[in-house]
């Protein structure tokens, strides 16, 4: 990192616990750019977190009438043997939302009643938890059980017609019941927030699309949901949003829960269980995300060489310091970006970078994955265009474009867009091409061939308004 | 997701290595003395294990220049060249985003093998993305208690790991700056070999 050879030292070359010799070319973090280190005691503050997943069902009449009860509850039944739970410490808990909050009691299999029992809280003030036991159950104990409660709970509800959804309220308490461990909060609602804690205004005005004013409907409208997700973070508890309301849902507002902790919003506007498109489509995804080996209670570090700063992240995380990234759940599908700014002028050959996550998997290991790049450097233009990565610079670009419209609307990021890849494709013409601007053709480098249908991607996506 | 198949990482290993050892003999590193490809060349490098390269050549129509495709093994220059195209007369296809970002070509005795890790480690595999893209459009019964069988991918996806005794880790320093070098205080990670004193800043995090 400081741009000196160093000899691999002896010590590489001997096993000191097995007190026998090693074969360097065989130390994994010898030979590859991508190692994880299992964790010794010193990075543990308490045992490796469980899985804990903490389902908040809408139970309002939209949720109820558009099928989503009723394909929620049936896909996690049939998917249960799915989620991870090598080391059968995996736990379970669930709760429904209207105007009030349901938790529901699932004891143990085999006890004297193998009937889950409902326990309503209408204070959405300063929820409470009705009973100490049994709201967040280990599958593995509970599993037949857990069976029987996702079997009824379609029809607990089915009649009826109450309209509210005390979301805020829920995810409180869920918070609540679970921060002592950590784990995720899978929130599926097709209903706006309307009472209780962080509760939400229809705040949409047709009038305002397409003007300056639309920007504001953009921003958060409730700093609940900035506040509520920092705590969340601090505590491990990683939230998920799967929005489904045929009407306005404020996912401006709600998607910070995600943003800050780690998670992610899934966004299925109109959805209804009745068109088979639909309810294959939620199944098939809310399966997979449920089947998903993630990692849990991560950090992030990334240093390099001197010269370069990382200046800016951009991802679903909280920046719980200036460089340090936390990641109360840690999604395998998703990337992350991070802006590194030149501070001093380079005059090495080459520059180093170096990622940390020390993370849990969700099989209960400590550990720590490192990520080590080394980027030759240049002073020519042609060397740049000709090393670039098309993916990466469109990936970069995306967060620089929503950033925009967070700032200055949908249209100003859009344009930004649009700007930059004609910045792209004009200065390889001037200065690499021949610098013919008047004459036909579209020429671009072959690394960077799908760079305009990439951004014209981004520009038409349904994301920046267009 | 244990490190198995020692024998095939082995070989795997010795592969990099030879392969920098190549890159390491062939180069003069030369700033500066990179040209733009002097050849006509269209399209894409073409590499044995692509037969994207040869859709690349059904889909040029038209009266084209005779492709003179780059070997794969670049000839003795230490940094990528440019191989202009023109997106009008050879249209964008699709597929072209299977193909691997630029190679990283570092100065002699840089590196062991490649500076990057496989591409399975960073990048989403495509397979899966379309396959995820298809969705909405797509209507067959699925059979959610099995689910859709990604495993093929997901076998792929296995880090390198250390072996778990952690006597077993060497806690290198670098004979300069005794850390990493870079911001000594700053920076408490010295060298990715050593887990007890570089990452002791990562653990504070719960704190």
């Amino acid at each position: 990192m400081c741009n000196l050879t160093n000899d691999v030292p002896q010590a590489f070359d001997w096993d000191s616990a097995a007190q026998k010799s090693v074969d360097r070319w065989q130390r994994p973090e010898l030979n590859h750019a991508v190692c994880e280190f299992v964790a010794p005691q010193e990075y543990m503050v308490r045992p490796p977190q469980p899985l804990v997943y903490l389902f908040l069902f809408d139970v309002s009449y939209a949720a109820v009438t558009n099928g989503l009860l009723a394909t929620s509850a049936r896909c996690i039944l049939e998917s249960l043997d799915r989620i991870p739970n090598a080391d059968r410490r995996t736990r379970v808990g669930f709760m429904a939302v209207d105007s009030s909050l349901h938790y529901f009691s699932i004891p143990r299999d085999g006890s004297e009643s193998n009937e889950p029992s409902m326990l309503v809280v209408s204070d959405l003030d300063e929820p409470f938890l009705p009973t100490p036991t049994d709201l967040l159950v280990n599958l593995s104990e509970c599993r037949a059980n857990v069976e029987n409660f996702l079997e009824k709970l379609q029809s607990m509800f089915q009649d009826t017609q109450n309209a509210a959804s005390a979301m805020g309220s829920a995810l409180r308490a869920g918070h609540k019941l679970i921060s002592p461990v950590g784990g995720k909060i899978t929130v599926l609602t097709a209903s706006l927030p309307n009472v209780g804690y962080g509760k939400l205004e229809m705040r949409e005005d047709k009038k305002m699309l397409g003007t300056s004013k639309e920007g504001g409907l953009l921003q958060t409208a409730n700093s609940f949901y900035k506040s509520f997700a920092v705590e969340c973070s601090k505590n491990q508890v990683s939230i998920d949003m799967f929005l489904f309301s045929s009407q306005y849902q404020d996912v401006a507002t709600l998607s910070n829960l995600p943003r800050y902790t780690g998670g992610q919003t899934y966004f299925y506007p109109g959805w209804n269980a009745a068109r088979s498109e639909d309810a294959i489509k939620f199944a098939r995804e809310f399966s997979d995300y449920l089947s998903a080996e993630i990692g849990l209670e991560a950090v992030l570090r990334v240093r390099a060489t001197t010269g370069l700063r990382m200046s800016t992240f951009y991802g679903n995380f909280f920046n719980r310091s200036s460089d340090l990234c936390a990641f109360p759940a840690f999604p395998r599908d998703q990337s992350y970006v991070v802006e590194v700014a030149i501070d001093e002028t380079i005059t090495k050959p080459y520059v180093c970078m170096q990622a940390a996550v020390l993370h849990t998997t969700c099989n209960g290991e400590r550990r720590i994955r490192v990520l080590t790049l080394a980027l030759p450097t240049t002073e020519t233009l042609a060397n740049i265009y000709a090393s670039a990565d098309q993916a990466a610079i469109t990936v970069y670009f995306s967060h620089k474009a929503v950033e925009r419209a967070l700032g200055s609307g949908l249209e100003a990021a859009r344009d930004a867009l649009q700007a930059k890849v004609i910045e792209i494709l004009q200065t390889y013409r001037k200065e690499l091409a021949g610098g013919n601007m008047g004459g036909g053709g579209l020429q671009l480098p072959h690394n960077l061939r799908a760079l305009p249908v990439l951004f014209l991607g981004l520009i038409k996506n349904v994301s920046y308004g267009s | 997701m244990e490190h198995d198949g020692g024998s095939a990482a082995h070989k795997k290993k010795r592969a990099y290595a030879a392969q920098a050892y190549d890159f390491g003999a062939n180069a003069g590193l030369a700033p500066g003395a990179a040209q733009p490809a002097t050849i006509p060349a269209v399209g894409i490098p073409q590499s044995p294990q692509e037969p994207l390269a040869a859709q690349f050549g059904q889909m040029n129509l038209g009266p084209q220049p005779v492709q003179q495709a780059p070997q794969m093994q670049p000839p003795p220059q230490n940094l990528n060249q440019l191989y202009p195209t023109d997106l009008v007369t050879q249209p964008f296809n699709v597929m072209e985003l299977d193909l691997p970002p630029p190679q990283i070509n570092l100065p002699p005795n840089v590196c062991i093998g490649i500076p990057i890790a496989e591409p399975s480690l960073t990048r989403t595999d495509e397979r899966y993305t379309i396959a995820l893209c298809k969705l909405p459009s797509e209507i067959c019964p699925i059979d959610t208690k099995h689910g859709p069988d990604y495993t093929f991918i997901i076998e792929e996806i296995s880090t390198p790991i250390c072996p778990r005794h952690s006597a077993l880790y060497v806690s290198a320093r670098c004979r300069r700056s005794s850390t990493s070098g870079a911001r000594p205080g700053h920076f408490k990670m010295s060298a990715l070999s050593s887990i007890h004193q570089p990452f002791r800043y990562l653990s504070r995090s719960r704190a």
